[in-house]
């Protein structure tokens, strides 16, 4: 059973890569603005008409299940977003927001059919991370900078670099709200490793301690060094996302190094 | 009871562009032909090599909707089914004379059997009504417009603004066939929520969802009619709207009079 996790904000799990770039964003009060701006703009002129006009909306109605789960999200990370959920056939086990005035979220027809409670607090927990740890106006900003950096080669691939590193280190913010939000290690660690491709019906075979000590002696390989220019490259340049054995080995020393036990101790 | 004819389930647009291509001499003939020594031969060596086809004999309950749709929309040939792994709901047709459905397999796993027999009814209607003739043309027109001495988009918008109008007509068409507003209104997005949601997603609010939609104005509107343009199937929330007008004017009761 979740704890009520009173006062907590994501300052207090946030990334120290995360921390830096968000806090260089809010002191740069027009930078803030241009997020924001450009967050709200390709979500009124893009997402609001595709989700309006294709989208299931969900509500307490048609789906009390959802939001009474939604619900509990919001009364265990002690917040309130006030935001319009939607649901859309799609393969994909990962949820989306956009917008900051009034937030959509959207998730995919799949995670509905296959996903426990647990998951779902988890996905949730990520979701409310995001909101109101205000992240979505530095992923605008990122997003419209790598594609406006696009136009200039080499020098556009420079300066995108540090952009691609924050996204990456932003995930693993997202995660640590997801694992207190779920408050289920065990759980959490199989969220990550659906993304890694298996099946949700099949990961509860999955020995985690096996997959952790496959990932460490992984990184610890040494690689030829063309393959090891090759991940450098992929991983600064090319990857928006963090990889999915990156974000499972992150939250295993964040949560091993005893960060998430104080905050939950120091929350409830 | 008659036989469902195609005037009272086409959407206007639709009609309107089936008419002008009927209205070309020859152009059935030559689309026909060259459909059958191109495309149909090409489908039907990919499709009897790689998909699973479906037969009275191993898909008893299926064939037989579609002998029903058939007998409903007055089609005297079957096309020939085809069953292949796909994750949306959707069939697709190929062909003129000797058409060829292609059934997703998620289609026959997710959908109830009383729902299946009404969605499956729309690709006879479709057949029946003449749109492989302008699924053909689309297809046509995407490949070799570029080689014509007229901008391309002047064959390719109204093309995409038609393509988009027969899902109207196939919403009309399932009414026609099932007589219940209810299960076609559900049918329109179908997917996009599991069933238990879209079970308990009433009527009305879809149609509200449908207006919030059609309320987006202003500067905003003008995003809505770009995207609008560069997708190829409607807004679901738009199919909601057009369905539930063309029930309120009275057409539906029109056409069901008509039948009998």
């Amino acid at each position: 059973m979740q704890k009520i996790l009173y006062g907590i904000d994501s300052s207090e799990y946030r990334h120290q890569a995360d921390i830096a770039a968000q806090n260089l964003v809010e002191k740069a009060v027009p930078l803030a603005k241009i997020g924001e701006a450009l967050e709200e703009f390709e979500h009124k002129y893009q997402d609001e008409i595709i989700f309006r006009g294709s989208h299931v909306k969900l509500n307490h109605h048609n789906a009390p299940e959802v939001m009474a789960i939604w619900d509990k999200a919001m009364e265990i990370m002690d917040t309130y977003a006030d935001v319009e959920i939607f649901s859309h056939r799609n393969y994909s086990y990962r949820m989306s927001v956009g917008g900051i005035k009034k937030p959509f979220i959207s998730i995919p027809d799949t995670i509905i059919r296959n996903f426990s409670e647990t998951q779902w607090l988890f996905l949730f927990g990520q979701m409310l991370t995001m909101i109101n740890g205000r992240m979505l106006k530095l992923f605008a900003i990122a997003r419209n900078f790598e594609k406006f950096m696009s136009l200039f080669p080499v020098i556009g691939d420079a300066l995108k670099a540090p952009l691609g590193q924050w996204r990456r280190k932003s995930q693993l913010t997202i995660d640590r709200g997801g694992l207190l939000c779920c408050q289920d290690y065990d759980c959490a660690m199989r969220y990550l490793t659906i993304l890694s491709g298996i099946s949700p019906s099949s990961v509860s075979s999955v020995d985690l301690s096996a997959r952790m000590q496959q990932l460490v002696d992984a990184q610890s390989e040494s690689k030829e060094t063309a393959v090891a220019i090759g991940h450098f490259n992929q991983t600064l340049f090319s990857s928006r996302s963090a990889w999915s054995n990156e974000r499972f080995i992150e939250l295993y020393n964040w949560h091993e190094s005893g960060e998430y036990a104080k905050i939950i101790r120091k929350h409830t | 009871m008659k036989v469902i004819s195609p005037e009272s389930y086409l959407f206007p647009g639709d009609e309107e562009a089936m008419e002008a291509i009927n209205k070309i001499p020859q152009l059935s003939k030559v689309l026909a032909f060259i459909s059958k020594n191109s495309i149909e031969k090409f489908y039907s060596i990919i499709f009897s090599s790689s998909y699973i086809k479906l037969t009275s004999a191993n898909a008893p309950k299926l064939y037989h909707f579609y002998e029903e749709a058939a007998e409903a929309f007055g089609l005297d040939q079957l096309p020939e089914i085809y069953l292949r792994r796909g994750y949306q709901y959707k069939t697709d047709v190929v062909g003129i004379d000797n058409p060829m459905i292609l059934i997703n397999t998620s289609v026959l796993e997710d959908i109830p059997e009383e729902m299946l027999r009404v969605f499956l009814a729309s690709d006879i209607a479709g057949i029946k009504a003449g749109h492989n003739k302008m699924n053909f043309i689309r297809l046509l027109c995407d490949n070799f417009a570029d080689s014509l001495p007229i901008p391309k988009q002047v064959l390719t918008v109204p093309l995409l603004m038609w393509s988009k109008q027969k899902y109207y007509s196939y919403d009309r068409a399932r009414m026609m066939y099932s007589h219940d507003k209810d299960m076609v209104l559900r049918l329109i997005g179908y997917g996009e929520a599991p069933p238990d949601i879209m079970e308990r997603v009433t009527p009305d609010e879809r149609i509200q969802q449908g207006m919030e939609f059609l309320e987006i104005d202003g500067v905003q509107s003008i995003a809505k009619s770009i995207l609008t343009m560069s997708e190829a199937k409607p807004w679901n929330s738009m199919r909601v709207i057009e369905f539930n007008n063309w029930i309120e004017s009275g057409m539906y009761k029109i056409g069901l009079e008509e039948r009998i």
